[in-house]
């Protein structure tokens, strides 16, 4: 390795050939890079500074395609710009929008009778932030030694890549070959296919930079971008309602989805159930008309917003990649990859929301980018662990969970043979202002035998991604349910309630605490 | 008070920077490097247009866009902002960054002379007069 890192630095030899001469003596250059990166989000960008970490020669591509309203964005991909950085920040403004009110009953002077947020001050300080990481990337690409083109490439065979260089301009059309390509694009939000829906309709992808006031909005999808999106509104001041097909959080523990809708319900939050839209138009007064069906009650409705948002879903962008001249295998609208990440074809993989099948997380787009790179590059042979992956739903009370839900874990091992222990608690600074806390809920799933190994924890509170993060690695780690009640509680914090977890499900008892400290 | 017309020249191309540096002769040309997302640069705006006029004649200052001028900025190697460059005689002096108004003014005046300071033959204008009392109000001024 020092010895690639000396040819290097001194420049006697600049080009990937110094690679291979280390490498395989004797053998010639046959591809311009080592490793093509198709996409510049979050697993993209790690796969390839990893990469050249491991002294491989990458180019990375990224191209954002502007929403139908027009909006785009820089390098980063969907976490950094239209994602989980800029939605943190506008949980953040909305959780300090109520703390204000707090604040009152602290003692603190503070006239929070007229509070009203500076909707375009919060979008241009949080793009400031978004374009301020956005630099610190390119300049990272840069100092890392990674390619960076910002077009869009497409196979032309499976070792080839095509791409126009400045887009719009089709008569400059260039070309690279790539030993090994990792396909890292993403994807994007699904529209609906109804009247409307693209041209009156805005996403995720333009909420963060939307110049208008959302005013009274309707959210079409609960899953937990609209549930996010929604709270945040709510907290902001205007007036969300979240049309829901048919759960709320599809694929997490229903109990816990149920609390959490429940929380917003009582936030204020509509909720309109079994809904699905029909079309969306615009009003003489500009303001958009949705007419909506009620699948229970076959009954239709309509109502007026001032916005519209999608958030039934997103698709993987694998339409301008041109999968098929490289014969990669999809499936609906991803990519299909074993436990390495291979696709069908040996040197083609994929990694983050593209892949069909894993969770849609930036860490985990990160780790499996970098553990990928390490296997290409330097000999390793970890794979990724997809098992066990931590999560937050960063709603007003948050909500946060690691491994199995109750009822997965009753499918997989029997009623029988699991434990829930749960509880209701009540932080300590809820009292003087006297907060809800009626959803401040926990529960570990466990195993009944020995031990009692656990298989999930759940937690709805404050800083839920905070409490449970420790906890995910300690359900790594093999934790008991025995080790934690032996975990002496730090106090006063909400984390502490998981240690004092008490009282089982089977035993029927009332799981409502009376008082702290006993 | 300040001029009215704005003295810190905004480049928007390369071509034009080049040619800023050729006819500025052996006049000092202090450069930032700015963003328009970027907060410090915002706040050192002002004292930059006060710079401009208190060494108008000796002094030529430039803003660039790193996002409209990457190639300028990969150039000077610019990775945080504000980044200031002193460049005489199309020589880089001095680079530094941030937006430390005392830290820039002293470096302008290491490099360019303090602002009372009128070289000798030169006509004592209106923004020369200025500059002589204007000191004891700006080294009161702390941004």
């Amino acid at each position: 390795m020092s010895l690639l890192k000396v040819l290097r630095a001194t420049d006697l030899i600049r080009s990937h050939s110094a690679l291979r001469w280390c490498r395989h003596t004797g053998s010639f250059p046959r591809y311009d890079y080592d490793l093509v990166v198709l996409g510049g989000g979050s697993a993209g960008l790690a796969c390839a500074k990893e990469a050249v970490d491991c002294g491989a020669r990458v180019l990375c591509f990224d191209y954002v395609k502007p929403t139908p309203v027009g909006t785009k964005w820089g390098i980063g991909g969907t976490c950094v710009n239209v994602g989980c950085i800029p939605k943190k920040l506008m949980h953040q403004a909305s959780l300090l929008g109520e703390a204000v009110h707090e604040a009152v009953a602290y003692g603190w002077n503070v006239d929070d009778r007229n509070l009203r947020p500076d909707w375009r001050k919060l979008v241009r300080s949080v793009q400031n932030h978004i374009k301020s990481v956005n630099w610190v990337t390119r300049v990272d690409l840069r100092d890392k030694k990674v390619e960076y083109v910002n077009s869009m490439g497409a196979f032309v065979d499976s070792h080839t890549i095509m791409y126009y260089p400045k887009p719009g301009q089709e008569g400059d059309r260039r070309q690279v070959t790539a030993k090994y390509v990792v396909v890292a694009v993403g994807g994007r939000p699904r529209y609906p296919d109804i009247p409307g829906a693209m041209e009156l309709g805005i996403t995720s992808d333009d909420i963060f930079s939307y110049e208008r006031e959302p005013g009274r909005t309707l959210v079409v999808g609960a899953g937990y971008v609209g549930l996010e999106c929604a709270c945040f509104l709510k907290g902001l001041g205007y007036d969300p309602t979240v049309m829901v097909r048919s759960i709320v959080l599809r694929g997490f523990d229903r109990q816990m989805s149920e609390l959490l809708a429940a929380m917003m319900s009582e936030r204020g939050v509509s909720f309109l159930n079994t809904t699905v839209p029909s079309s969306v138009e615009r009003q003489s007064d500009g303001r958009l008309l949705v007419r909506y069906l009620n699948t229970t009650t076959q009954t239709v409705g309509s109502d007026v917003f001032d916005t519209v948002l999608w958030a039934i879903g997103r698709r993987g962008l694998i339409d301008d990649l041109n999968l098929g001249a490289a014969g990669v295998k999809t499936l609906n609208d991803k990519i299909v990859v074993d436990a390495s990440e291979a696709t069908n074809v040996p040197h083609i993989f994929a990694v983050g929301d593209i892949i069909h099948g894993r969770p849609e997380l930036t860490p985990v787009a990160i780790l499996s980018g970098r553990l990928l790179a390490r296997r290409l590059f330097a000999g390793s042979t970890q794979r990724m662990d997809y098992a066990d992956v931590a999560t937050t739903v960063f709603t007003p009370l948050e909500y946060s969970c690691v491994g199995m839900s109750e009822e997965s874990a009753i499918e997989l091992h029997g009623a029988d043979n699991i434990e829930v222990f749960h509880g209701y608690y009540k932080p300590t600074e809820f009292f003087i202002p006297q907060k809800s806390v009626r959803h401040c809920y926990l529960k570990a799933v466990a195993e009944m035998a020995g031990d009692q190994r656990i298989l999930g924890l759940h937690y709805i509170g404050p800083v839920a991604g905070e409490v449970i993060q420790g906890f995910a690695a300690a359900l790594k780690s093999g934790l008991t349910v025995k080790t934690l009640l032996n975990t002496v509680g730090i106090h006063p914090t909400t984390a502490e309630e998981f240690t004092r977890l008490s009282i089982t499900k089977r035993s029927g008892r009332d799981p409502t605490p009376a008082s702290c400290c006993s | 008070m300040a001029a009215t017309q704005k003295k810190v020249i905004v480049i928007d191309s390369k071509s034009v920077f080049t040619k800023i540096l050729e006819d500025a002769g052996s006049k000092h040309v202090l450069v930032e490097f700015f963003a328009t997302w970027c907060g410090p640069c915002a706040m050192i705006g002002p004292r930059l247009e006060q710079l401009a006029n208190e060494y108008s004649t000796r002094l030529i200052i430039l803003k660039i866009d790193v996002d409209e001028n990457e190639e300028l900025a990969l150039q000077y190697d610019v990775t945080g902002m504000p980044t200031f460059v002193i460049i005489k005689n199309g020589v880089t002096l001095i680079q530094f960054v941030g937006s430390n108004p005392e830290k820039i003014v002293s470096v302008v005046e290491k490099y360019v002379g303090k602002v009372e300071d009128n070289k000798p033959g030169k006509p004592s204008s209106a923004t020369g007069t200025a500059s002589v009392s204007a000191p004891a109000a700006n080294r009161g001024s702390s941004n």
